[in-house]
């Protein structure tokens, strides 16, 4: 304890005969904190402009100074949407996501909107998409959308467009009819029709469960378990530092 | 400022992971071993920092800290980020693992340099100490995001777009970790001079 008080004090007196680099003469204020001393000239000018410059900053997006970005998508009626975030209070706005085939090729492209999101027309097969955001600034990240996820999406689509094309027909025949003989429309109805209706309202239904599936799904911000796994890595190379240090016996 | 897989260029990749090879080797060649712990204890602050969000008027910035550790570390600053960028990416998904050399030479070099350049003054105590710190702190984070520019730039994006994307948006991380690093400099100076003024032995 007294060892160390007086190994602390040799080195102040070092510091205040200023035998070190030369000679300058060193001072050591008590209050050496930026807090408790006065602000020299530069220091003043240089905090200024900061602050001049910080004004301009109401008129930035948000992303430029995140670390990461996360994209998820999800089957939504006859769409696929995304919603892109940087994290939970910050989306992306503006930046471009593409849509790429199984083999890669570029199904589609579109910008974010203000609440990070963009929807996309599904594909023709019910094969695997994959999502890639570019939010600038190198933030790059990319979602793959299963192909099975997709495959009731799909069908759902090609049949509502078979019924859309059937539907025109449809309702020209029971014009007819009803001009014809009487018969009320409504009996008339297919098993078709109303499937398809049960089916839409179904993935109305459903949407908001993909989103939160898919977003379940994504990658998510850092835990506490990886900061403390993180730390607990750090402190491990630190200990196999010491341990080489004193492996080879010398001071460095 | 940390750049993700697959936006780098080959070449930039190839030539990131060599400097950051070479500083890495350089920074473990100046470690001593009496320095292990402070090494490592800043390799985790700065680790830490990043998460550290700061609300700031539309969105919010965070802290990276890397001047702080060229301050106190000098060169051996490059195996402490190194280490700390591998985690981040490995743990928190920042970064790719491709981009870790060029992430690495992006944060560690300025700090080197501003390390280096301003720790002559900090034995001088006071405003020259602070001021000194603070514009280590302060360049530090600025020469991070010009060097991120340019990996950008000379990659694919347009170089003076992306500095000055760059550099506005770190405005305030610039001053609050100016701010910090002259508080933890002066703190330091006072109470364990021998661990950051150069020719002061303990």
């Amino acid at each position: 304890m007294n060892s160390s008080i007086q190994k602390r004090d040799a080195v102040f007196q070092t510091l205040r005969r200023g035998e070190w680099q030369g000679g300058h003469t060193i001072a050591i204020h008590r209050g050496a904190i930026l807090g408790g001393s006065r602000l020299p000239r530069g220091l003043k000018l240089f905090l200024g402009a900061m602050v001049c410059f910080g004004g301009i900053l109401t008129g930035m997006p948000p992303q430029a100074s995140a670390h990461s970005v996360y994209i998820y998508a999800w089957p939504d009626g006859s769409k696929i949407c995304t919603e892109s975030y940087f994290n939970r209070q910050s989306k992306v706005v503006g930046g471009e996501v593409i849509m790429s085939g199984a083999d890669g090729t570029e199904l589609g492209r579109a910008k974010t909107g203000e609440d990070g999101g963009v929807c996309f027309d599904l594909p023709g097969t019910p094969d695997s998409v994959t999502f890639t955001l570019l939010a600038g600034q190198g933030h790059k990240s990319e979602y793959i959308l299963d192909g099975a996820e997709l495959a009731e999406a799909v069908r759902a689509a090609a049949e509502e467009r078979r019924q859309t094309g059937d539907a025109s027909g449809t309702a020209q025949a029971l014009s007819d009819s009803s001009g014809k003989s009487g018969v009320s429309p409504v009996a008339n109805v297919r098993a078709e029709d109303i499937r398809a209706i049960v089916r839409e309202e179904m993935q109305n239904q459903l949407g908001p469960l993909h989103r939160a599936l898919a977003e379940a799904k994504s990658e998510r911000e850092p835990g506490v378990r990886d900061i403390v796994g993180g730390l607990g890595w750090i402190a491990g190379i630190a200990a196999l530092a010491y341990w080489v240090a004193r492996k080879r016996g010398g001071g460095n | 400022m940390h750049i993700s897989e697959g936006v780098l260029s080959a070449p930039i990749l190839a030539g990131g992971a060599v400097l950051a090879a070479l500083g890495v080797a350089w920074g473990l060649r100046c470690l001593q071993s009496s320095r292990i712990m402070e090494t490592s204890v800043l390799s985790a602050a700065f680790f830490v920092a990043s998460l550290i969000h700061v609300p700031l008027g539309p969105g919010s910035v965070h802290l990276i800290l890397n001047g702080l550790v060229g301050a106190f570390l000098g060169w051996t600053a490059f195996p402490a980020l190194c280490t700390a960028l591998l985690l981040q990416a490995l743990l928190f998904s920042f970064g790719g693992l491709t981009a870790l050399g060029a992430n690495t030479v992006n944060m560690a070099l300025p700090a080197v340099l501003c390390g280096v350049f301003f720790r002559r003054w900090f034995g001088r105590g006071g405003g020259i100490c602070s001021t000194s710190a603070f514009l280590c702190g302060a360049l530090s984070v600025a020469g991070a995001g010009l060097l991120t520019a340019l990996s950008l730039g000379l990659s694919d994006e347009a170089f003076f777009e992306s500095a000055k994307f760059i550099l506005l948006a770190h405005i305030p991380v610039m001053v609050i970790e100016g701010i910090i690093t002259a508080f933890v400099v002066s703190f330091i100076v006072k109470v364990r001079p021998e661990s950051i003024i150069d020719g002061v032995r303990p």
